[in-house]
């Protein structure tokens, strides 16, 4: 179906019953992916919206050199990464304002991330809220292929494609991305 | 905590998201992409208008800038005015110096009637 030219041809006409049928085949692989990202279920969801709009308004751009899944997962992590520089300018703002005068608008941004990790017994939960603390610490292009191996299980070559890089480059993302997370593992099991 | 133990919390930790299930959305998530899909045609239908009504932020902050934008207008109309203005005071200034050094005003009967 994905990269039947007559479907992607119908999708490019506006055609209703085919939009409804890519989304409802792509929503919740674009969830979770933005979820990898987030941590936060409305912000995932939120985000997923704008994904599908984004894809709405512009299939028009498609030219199917990639495949449709691979060309939605690139526009969902770059709306995830647009909202977490979004949240990281809005936190320095805050910052600043709570030192001009006194604004206890901090709190909000300051407290604890709201992890909702179903399907995971407690122990599970408390260590992947660990993991994606640390994950979030790792350079973008590592978060990156980390995130779509680990909680979309796309294959080294699936990731090159999204983004838009060589094998070679995946392999040592996630080899560096595997070995910075066991540093600050270490760090943190060892405080 | 020992090296060996703190290595067996670290792959533990590493492997926590292996049994993690893929979150899916629920039931309505096309619903409300469409809904948002409508909403936005309909405000890009009516643009700007529909956004000065929706947000009154905006409308006083559009108002103002026109409010200004004619003040500034007046101010240089009015100085460009006055320059003009206090350019021909000074002239006819100067030319009433002038005509007086070289007697060449024309005399008024009052002056006529003294001489």
């Amino acid at each position: 179906m994905e990269n039947n030219r007559e479907f992607i041809e119908k999708l490019k006409e506006g055609d209703a019953h085919a939009f409804k049928k890519l989304v409802e085949t792509h929503k919740d692989r674009v969830y979770n992916t933005c979820l990898g990202f987030l941590h936060q279920c409305e912000d995932a969801e939120d985000v997923a919206q704008e994904v599908f709009i984004q894809v709405y308004d512009s299939i028009d751009t498609f030219r199917g050199e990639s495949t449709l899944a691979t060309w939605i997962y690139r526009i969902a992590v770059t709306k995830s990464l647009e909202l977490i520089r979004y949240r990281k300018r809005k936190k320095r703002w805050s910052f600043f304002k709570s030192l001009m005068y006194g604004d206890d608008d901090m709190d909000e941004l300051s407290g604890e991330k709201y992890f909702q990790l179903p399907d995971l017994a407690l122990e599970e939960k408390e260590r992947a809220k660990i993991l994606f603390e640390k994950i979030d610490n790792l350079s973008e292009n590592q978060r990156i292929a980390f995130v779509l191996h680990k909680m979309e299980e796309l294959s080294y070559k699936e990731i090159a494609s999204v983004m838009e890089t060589s094998l070679s480059a995946v392999e040592s993302l996630i080899y560096r991305a595997k070995k910075n997370l066991r540093n600050q593992l270490h760090n943190y099991y060892q405080d | 905590m020992e090296n060996e133990s703190i290595q067996n919390e670290i792959e533990k930790t590493m492997q926590s998201l292996d049994d993690m299930e893929q979150a899916q959305t629920d039931d309505f998530f096309y619903s409300r992409l469409e809904e948002r899909l409508n909403n936005r045609n309909q405000a890009t239908k009516y643009g700007f208008i529909t956004e000065l009504i929706r947000k009154p932020a905006l409308s006083f902050a559009t108002v103002a800038v026109f409010v200004l934008s004619l003040f500034n207008v007046f101010t240089i109309i009015e100085y460009q005015q006055q320059g003009s203005r206090e350019v021909e005071e000074t002239r006819e200034a100067y030319i009433q110096v002038f005509a007086k050094e070289y007697g060449l005003q024309i005399p008024t009967i009052y002056q006529l009637n003294d001489d």
